[in-house]
């Protein structure tokens, strides 16, 4: 397993990132991160996970802002114009975190990280598929958005993680995807309300409350 | 506050310095520094660290005694500076990283000027700091030479 590829392809989505913040770049940047650290994960590695972490979550808000902006409900009218003047404030910071100099630090050592060996990523695979199905148990239990969002991101560790060993995640990144459309409506609920649009975020709640159960039962 | 400098354990050599991984001996070496630590209860709320693969790989011997994070920073591939000072926050924060830099750091901060020589740190030797991270601003409180974590 190398890493080096990918190292590259977070060196080239970051250039495009600091040239303009287009949704894409910022898009690829944390899903470039997150291939990384489940790269770090299946090597065992402690260091360098949180600089990761740090870099995708800063970025968190703005990438939230894009989502929506692509929603349908964002049609022209007082909340597209709202989450436009936010992503314009939010553009500004994720510019200035960019250039910090532990962004290229990080790139420079995650370069240098040696290979994994396939028994020692195997073993991290197993610790990451029991937690998956931990995550799984507690969301057809609960049936809440919260246990919704926890099953989305071991899905999504799982499936980086089977990607990097090169096998067979096409099922985790269909599972990813539907899940996913949840979350989306949860972030959208939660940017109504801080838009100042409580009657539509109701409506938006309400849809979760039929969608939620159906994902959570969903082997 | 206090200040764990600790210098990379023993790499091997190669023409990429950035890349020299940690030797076979360095990483057992530096492993019986860690036992030693432990057994005098350090922690760490954050360790800084160069990005140099010698700096992070001995980073990472270091997990066990890790309360908090990580952070990779060029500021410990250079000489010693007020930002990589104003970076170091928390209760027990360690810096690992390279000669000349670190006991040109320990200088700075114990004797107020950054002068390199005065101290000798060698590779994977742990130096720990008590006060106010400014010049001058710090007492040495102990030496940890690997030698003497290996006699024990």
């Amino acid at each position: 397993m190398r890493v080096d590829e990918r190292v590259e392809e977070l060196r080239r989505w970051l250039a495009v990132a600091r040239d303009g913040l287009s949704s894409e770049s910022v898009h690829e940047v944390r899903v470039t991160g997150r291939r990384l650290r489940a790269f770090l994960t299946l090597g065992a590695h402690h260091v360098l996970v949180d600089d990761l972490r740090w870099l995708v979550g800063s970025l968190g808000r703005l990438r939230d802002l894009d989502v929506a902006l692509e929603l349908p409900v964002a049609a022209p009218g007082p909340f597209q114009a709202w989450l436009v003047a936010e992503r314009s404030a939010e553009a500004e910071n994720a510019a200035r975190l960019l250039q910090h100099p532990r962004v290229d630090a990080l790139v420079m050592a995650l370069g240098r990280v040696p290979r994994v060996s396939k028994r020692r990523a195997h073993r991290a695979l197993a610790r990451l598929e029991a937690k998956l199905t931990v995550a799984q148990e507690t969301a057809r239990r609960d049936a809440t958005i919260d246990s919704l969002h926890e099953l989305r991101k071991a899905v999504r560790r799982t499936r980086y993680a089977l990607e990097w060993l090169g096998e067979d995640e096409a099922a985790l990144q269909r599972k990813q995807g539907l899940v996913g459309e949840a979350c989306d409506l949860n972030l959208l609920e939660r940017l109504l309300l801080e838009a100042g649009q409580p009657a539509a975020a109701r409506c938006v709640e309400r849809a979760l409350e039929l969608v939620v159960p159906a994902l959570a039962a969903m082997r | 506050m206090k200040l764990f400098l600790i210098r990379h354990a023993i790499a091997e050599d190669g023409d990429d310095d950035d890349g020299r991984p940690l030797s076979t001996k360095g990483a057992k070496r530096f492993a019986d520094v860690v036992k030693t630590l432990r057994s005098l209860d350090v922690r760490f709320d954050l360790v800084l660290h160069s990005p140099k693969l010698r700096a992070v790989q001995t980073a990472e011997l270091l997990h066990t005694l890790v309360d908090g994070s990580f952070e990779v920073t060029p500021l410990l591939a250079e000489p010693p500076s007020r930002a990589l000072l104003e970076a170091c926050s928390g209760g027990s924060v360690a810096l690992v990283g390279h000669e000349p830099s670190l006991s040109a750091l320990l200088s700075w901060l114990v004797l107020g000027k950054p002068s390199a020589g005065r101290f000798e740190l060698k590779k994977g030797a742990v130096a720990c700091l008590e006060g106010e991270a400014e010049a001058g601003g710090m007492t040495l409180v102990w030496l940890l030479p690997p030698k003497l974590a290996r006699a024990r």
